[in-house]
């Protein structure tokens, strides 16, 4: 089966993590995971691996951080063009504010209908439809 | 302090001010003001996990709604169920992210740096270990107590880096310095280095996750908390970790990274409470 578009969900928490890649893989994206930035940029340089068309980042994480890797991003022609969308479970504004360039911060709890919604309407639908809502 | 509701910095600031100086927290307002900074940054990271938590339940109702049973019985029963799992999560969210604060942000203030180091060594463990280089009229978005509050950390941590005695690792030493730069980009930077033994890889990788603490007792929250105050000014914390972890000088090293902002403006105004 064709793959839909590629994603990467960089996330410290486990649960999180594999739930957002199950869920967006079951909605027929592509996705991987990392555990923080250093996995991130080893994936993201990962040779013969093709850029995501979309980053979902949590802001905390233990190594580098949200913010951290938004800055490498900025540093990389290629990087800097993917665009992001913020998992923030930090209510506190200057966490929210500090990355001004992403296309959304969605607060936690992630409602995932409107996740999903987010996604498609960034990087297109995948392959495999959503179901109709209840 | 509005009735009811957590104190801001801003607020703290004031009530903090040293009558002396007119401008720089007291030592006690000081050290008071840091208990609660670690309280607040203690329940952040409860609410950031619980938050977490709240989000894998979400989505466990998420997929139990995609996968429910045909049979209308079954089926109405399930709703109800993933109904009140939607409403349980619904007042977990409330009392998580509207409950747990200890300390909420103020508006927009300016600070010089002055008053900030001033007060920090004044107030640190052993302000005559402390050299500090000349601290350049620069002008920094936060308060002064927040950045008395960060430096102060920084101080502490690098004063009890000297060992029991509180003296230098090794004969010739300075013990603990305060430099202040300034560097491209509009920006301007203070290090905070001391000439004990530096931190090992594994200690400088972790050095920054909350609860994270190579010294019994701590609570493992003061570079947590330092990176936070760093973000409220739009600047960056970093721990450069000495010959222990490979770097060229004996101690550890904090660098403080802060865009630089325009004229000072009052300390403390706020425009509600």
């Amino acid at each position: 089966m064709t793959m839909g578009p590629r994603l990467l969900v960089v996330e410290d928490d486990r649960d999180v993590r594999e739930t957002l890649v199950r869920i967006l893989g079951d909605a027929g994206y592509e996705v991987h995971g990392a555990a923080d930035g250093h996995e991130a940029m080893a994936e993201l340089r990962r040779s013969g691996a093709r850029l995501p068309a979309l980053l979902l980042l949590d802001l905390r994480m233990p190594r580098m951080d949200g913010r951290q890797l938004y800055e490498e991003l900025a540093r990389d022609r290629a990087l800097s063009k993917i665009p992001i969308i913020v998992l923030s479970a930090d209510g506190r504004p200057d966490a929210q504010a500090q990355l001004s360039g992403a296309v959304a911060v969605i607060a936690k709890p992630v409602r995932l209908e409107k996740l999903l919604s987010l996604v498609e309407s960034v990087v297109g639908a995948g392959t495999v439809p959503p179901p109709p809502p209840r | 302090m509005t009735g009811g509701a957590p104190p801001s910095t801003g607020e703290l600031e004031d009530q903090g001010r040293d009558p002396a100086s007119g401008t720089a927290a007291s030592p006690s307002a000081l050290r008071a003001a840091c208990a609660l900074l670690f309280a607040d940054e203690a329940l952040s990271a409860v609410r950031h996990d619980a938050l977490n938590r709240l989000t894998a339940i979400g989505a466990i109702g998420y997929e139990l709604r995609r996968l429910s049973p045909q049979e209308d019985q079954a089926a109405e029963l399930h709703r109800q169920r993933l109904g009140d799992l939607n409403r349980q999560i619904g007042l977990m969210t409330e009392t998580v992210s509207r409950r747990l604060t200890v300390l909420r942000q103020g508006p927009g203030v300016t600070t010089t740096l002055a008053p900030a180091v001033g007060g920090a060594v004044a107030a640190c463990a052993r302000p005559e270990a402390v050299g500090v280089g000349p601290v350049m009229d620069a002008v920094v978005r936060g308060s002064t107590l927040d950045l008395s509050l960060l430096l102060l950390l920084l101080l502490d941590n690098a004063v009890e880096a000297l060992g029991p005695g509180g003296e230098a690792s090794g004969p010739g030493l300075a013990s603990v310095s305060l430099r202040c730069a300034l560097a491209p980009g509009g920006k301007v930077q203070i290090e905070v280095s001391d000439a004990g033994p530096g931190l090992a890889a594994e200690a400088q990788d972790r050095a920054f996750e909350r609860f994270f603490t190579t010294k019994p007792g701590h609570a493992g929250l003061g570079l947590a908390v330092g990176r936070t105050l760093a973000a409220r000014f739009g600047g960056q914390l970093s721990l450069d970790s000495g010959r222990a972890g490979g770097g060229s000088s004996p101690g550890a090293r904090a660098v403080l990274s802060l865009p630089t902002a325009g004229e000072p403006e009052g300390p403390g105004e706020e425009e509600g409470a």
